[in-house]
């Protein structure tokens, strides 16, 4: 050990003759005490060590000179590189390989982190974000954490002002508008309501134009417009004069102030407009919560302590608002966790596509690596011939180490093109609607990953082959005459290698088929409607032309009949939020019997509004009773259709018609009987899957925004044309922009899902066949090793299947203790997620299938050079020796 | 002698068991040299990092003796003065004697 140390810090050029010298005079000490030599030599190498690296420390000083830096560098770039591309077009075919198989790993990796920059990572584009936080109410009896956030009222806001914790505190909501601008046709365009100092507060400045002032944020005064860049240039055609333009949202005209900066999106990309929310204690009393709190919190102010003052502010609240606040609490968390919608499920998903193509990337580092060792293997002969004439060993690795950096590089450059190729393939996985800082692209970010990636590959991969490598002994390879004949080291090792991708792969496989299991319980053929002929029309009318309730519900009734009466329309119906497309509204509801305080954790079920025919325009099947008709007026006694969730846990005997139920819809408690039920179908996010549901005749609740759905049996677009012209003259100036079939909702629903399962499929069927390229390359190489070996036993009788299960059983044993890791790691899985989501994530029988499976395609990769070897002539290979 | 080429304690010893060593100067023998003169335990790595300095500077310059006529015997790398080594030690050792000239220190130890 003390002579290692020595070693260790002694420059090269006197290392061995110092060791030499200390040896000497060790062992004449040795002669006469023992014991003294030992102590003499401990204390000789104690003492030695700050000398010697004082000396190491000078030298590498003194090698840092820019002349002999320089002369470093040309001697790396001129002589290196140069022999290193010499050597890498003598192997084109490897080469060629081995960039594809790394770049295809770093475009996995790059285009992946790329996805999780903006929503993740990149900073918030805002003035000092760590200080900006979003609060919420929280009402643990409509869900878990994350499902229990509420929005709040006006006098809750006002009274979350009066605090020392935050240095502002800013308001918004969000909503549809009708945008016309001169004699354009009209548009929904999403809008942002704030409050006037939120902009200022986040540090934002308007690109044109200024914010909005205080004077605007007051009701009858906020007629003023942000114009979202997007916006500007697509509808405005980029118009430098657009300060001062008006233009008519919902009817009422606007003063256009300005235009946010490029990417600005607050608080998500499809909000591309904003006005002053001009918040009024008429319009939003306590019993009004749905406005949205944002803060920023004084220099030193914790956000512990901001929940705990807000919660002792709102616990004081109580007091005055015992019905809208009992059991409510407070909950103060980042900015960007609060903005980007299901950020913790997210978080998850980009962690587990993280892993997996981190995964790709170690299977394909341990696949370059075996090339590489079978090709150094191929150059031993050369090596050791450069070793013979001077090359030192620290030369030889240099060398060897260019090679694979030009690797490397080639493949970080091909790896970026693939990426940025790929970003279209990534991109979906993230819907439109969620926050983003900047955009999902391959920027400098992702070309310095890309980078580092290459980097730490090309020592990942290129290290260890080109240490063993550099190892020769000079003598026994030269005098071998075999070239290729590699170490047992150096084959043990690349068992190694092919054990741990054979693992890797298999685990990754069962991953892909947990994701794949996954996706399929989503997008499952079962959405309980049929989205095939359905064509959904978004109309949202504008409250200055339909004030009243009458109103918009004569105008649903007349476009109803304008529409069904076209040729080819089967059944036209309206609902308030088209399934899949946004999140629904929800109601609390119970029996009659039941008081309305009591329960502990009130009932749920998703609350939807529709006209008749939407069950019949959807296809959803009616299990009891009727749909809605023209009967169920104003002014009759209120009716309600339920599912059959809903009815079986109410009525669990089986019948639900004209049972009564009681519905909190908002603050109004509405006792209402069943005249229907309805079969389950998927409500609003594709994620939530199937739950309760409420449905509640439009004609008892009017509603301002909706979609009509149109069933026919023409081609979508005549039915769409149709539609448009129908409703266009009824209202000339009704926006309609949001037509689509409803096959396209649901594909567009289930996008990110099936785009994550492609992603992992993919990554999946990468890792199997680089596994696969692992195992031949092991099972070639003993072939071509073995020739000789071969050679003597086909002479001496050994039949074809003998030859056969010599080559594959080397193959065998490897990889079925990885095939067994694998196996055992994806039963691991399997727990993990089961534990986590509460219920079984997919039968033992896939990991065991996966685990055949790869042996399979190992045995088949293995078979190809095995078949090759009982080929071999045993004249032709007794005589190669 | 050009500027900055100042001796060292240490580095005269080395330089001057040299001179006294002459064809037998190798590490371990410089050592004891030094070791068995001065009286101060001194290590190897001192010997080996102020002769690579010293060789820096050009004052010495190393050869490799042939190997020791035993089985297996190995090749000594030896040290010898260069002449400027020469040169920078007798100044030194001018220097010295001139400062010394008609001084009565007495024994220090």
């Amino acid at each position: 050990m003390w002579r290692l140390l020595v070693a260790a810090a002694a420059p090269s050029g006197d290392r061995a003759a110092m060791l030499d010298d200390l040896t000497e005079e060790y062992q004449e000490r040795l002669a006469s005490d023992g014991r003294a030599a030992a102590r003499w030599y401990r204390q000789q190498v104690l003492r030695s060590l700050p000398w010697l690296l004082s000396r190491r420390y000078h030298l590498l000083i003194q090698s840092l000179s820019p002349d002999s830096l320089r002369e470093f560098l040309v001697s790396i770039f001129v002589h290196d590189v140069r022999s290193g591309l010499r050597s890498l077009m003598g192997a084109p075919l490897l080469s060629g390989l081995v960039v594809a198989i790394l770049a295809l790993g770093i475009a996995a990796n790059t285009a992946i982190f790329s996805l999780v920059n903006p929503i993740l990572l990149r900073a918030l584009p805002y003035e000092e974000p760590e200080r900006l936080v979003h609060m919420f109410e929280t009402d643990p009896s409509i869900g878990s954490f994350g499902w229990d956030m509420l929005r709040q009222s006006l006098p809750t806001i006002d009274a979350w002002r009066e605090t020392s914790s935050f240095e502002e505190v800013a308001a918004y909501f969000y909503g549809s508008t009708a945008v016309r601008s001169g004699q354009g046709e009209a548009r929904s365009i999403e809008t942002g309501y704030v409050s006037a100092n939120l902009f200022p507060m986040l540090g934002v400045q308007p690109a044109i134009g200024r914010n909005f002032s205080p004077q605007e944020d007051v009701p009858g005064d906020n007629h003023v417009v942000l114009l979202s860049d997007p916006v500007w240039r697509g509808q405005f055609g980029a118009d430098p004069e657009i300060i001062g333009t008006s233009v008519i949202v919902d009817g009422i005209s606007h003063v256009v102030i300005g235009v946010m900066p490029v990417e600005f999106n607050f608080p998500f990309g499809e909000i591309r407009m904003w006005k002053p929310a001009a918040f009024d204690a008429e319009r939003w009393g306590p019993d009004q919560a749905g406005i949205l709190t944002l803060g920023r919190l004084r220099e030193g102010a914790s956000r512990e302590a901001a929940q705990a003052e807000l919660t002792t502010i709102h616990d004081g609240l109580k007091g005055q608002y015992p019905e809208q606040l009992e059991g409510h609490g407070v909950r103060v968390i980042e900015l960007r966790r609060a903005l980007v919608f299901f950020h913790d499920q997210l978080r998850m998903m980009m962690l587990a596509l993280l892993l997996a193509s981190g995964m790709v990337l170690l299977i394909v580092c341990a696949n370059v690596a075996n090339l590489m060792l079978a090709w150094s293997g191929s150059r031993r002969h050369d090596i050791a011939i450069r070793a013979a004439i001077g090359a030192g060993r620290g030369r030889i690795v240099r060398q060897l180490l260019t090679e694979n950096s030009l690797l490397a590089v080639a493949a970080a450059i091909v790896g970026t093109i693939l990426a940025r190729a790929g970003i279209g393939i990534v991109g979906p996985v993230i819907p439109a609607a969620i926050y983003r800082v900047g955009q999902i692209e391959v920027d400098g970010a992702a070309m310095l990953f890309t980078g580092v990636l290459a980097a730490v590959t090309a020592i990942a991969f290129g290290l260890a082959p080109a240490l063993r490598a550099a190892r020769v002994s000079l003598t026994e390879t030269l005098k071998d005459s075999r070239a290729g004949a590699a170490g047992v080291g150096a084959r043990r090792f690349s068992r190694a290698l092919v054990f741990a991708q054979v693992a890797v792969a298999t685990f990754l496989c069962g991953g892909a088929a947990v994701a794949i299991g996954i996706a399929q319980e989503f997008s499952g053929a079962d959405l309980g409607f049929d989205p095939a002929d359905v064509v959904a029309v978004q109309v949202i009318l504008p409250s200055v032309d339909y004030p009243s309730a009458e109103e918009l519900q004569a105008f649903q009734g007349q476009a109803r009949a304008a529409i069904g009466a076209q040729p080819g329309v089967e059944s036209v119906g309206w609902i308030n939020r088209l399934p899949l497309d946004s999140a629904s509204g929800s109601a609390v509801y119970r029996l009659p019997e039941e008081p309305a305080e009591s329960a502990a954790t009130p009932r749920r079920a998703e609350l939807a509004i529709v006209t008749p025919q939407y069950f019949e325009s959807m296809g959803i099947t009616l299990l009891q009773g009727r749909e809605f008709d023209l009967s169920d007026g104003r002014d009759t006694a209120p009716v309600v259709i339920v599912n059959q969730l809903l009815a079986a846990s109410v009525w669990p005997d089986g019948n639900a018609i004209e049972e009564v139920l009681m519905v909190e819809i908002g603050s109004e408690d509405r006792q209402a009987t069943v005249v229907g039920v309805v079969d389950n179908s998927l409500g609003g996010i594709a994620l939530t899957g199937m739950g309760p549901q409420v449905f509640v005749p439009s004609a008892q609740r009017a509603y301002r925004s909706g979609f009509f759905t149109i069933r026919g049996s023409g081609p979508p677009a005549e039915l769409i044309d149709s539609a448009r012209a129908e409703l266009a003259s009824l209202d000339a100036n009704l926006p309609i922009e949001n037509v689509r079939t409803m096959e396209t909702v649901v594909a567009q629903a289930f996008q990110p899902v099936l785009a994550s399962r492609n992603l992992l499929s993919g990554f999946g069927v990468f890792a199997l066949a680089l596994a696969a390229l692992g195992v031949y390359g092991v099972a070639a190489q003993s072939v071509s090793q073995r020739t000789h070996e071969i050679g003597v036993r086909m002479a001496i009788g050994a039949s074809t299947g003998n030859i056969i299960g010599v080559i594959m059983r080397t193959a065998a044993g490897t990889v079925a203790v990885g095939a067994v890791v694998g196996v055992l790691a994806i039963f691991g899985l399997q727990l993990g997620l089961s534990a986590a989501v509460g219920e079984s994530m997919g039968s033992p029988a896939m990991p065991i299938g996966i685990g055949l499976l790869l042996t399979l395609v190992a045995a088949l990769a293995s078979w190809v050079p095995a078949r090759r070897a009982t080929r071999v002539d045993p004249l032709l290979a007794l005589r190669s020796e | 002698m050009p500027k900055g080429q100042h001796l060292a304690e240490f580095e005269q010893y080395v330089l001057l068991s040299l001179v006294r060593l002459g064809e037998g100067a190798y590490g371990a023998a410089i050592r004891r040299e030094i070791e068995e003169r001065t009286g101060r335990p001194v290590s190897i790595g001192a010997v080996y990092a102020t002769l690579g300095r010293l060789a820096d500077k050009e004052l010495v310059e190393s050869w490799m003796s042939d190997p020791l006529p035993v089985r297996g015997g190995r090749s000594r790398k030896h040290f010898r003065l260069t002449p400027q080594g020469d040169g920078s030690l007798r100044h030194t050792v001018n220097m010295l004697s001139r400062m010394l000239d008609g001084l009565e220190l007495g024994d220090a130890e």
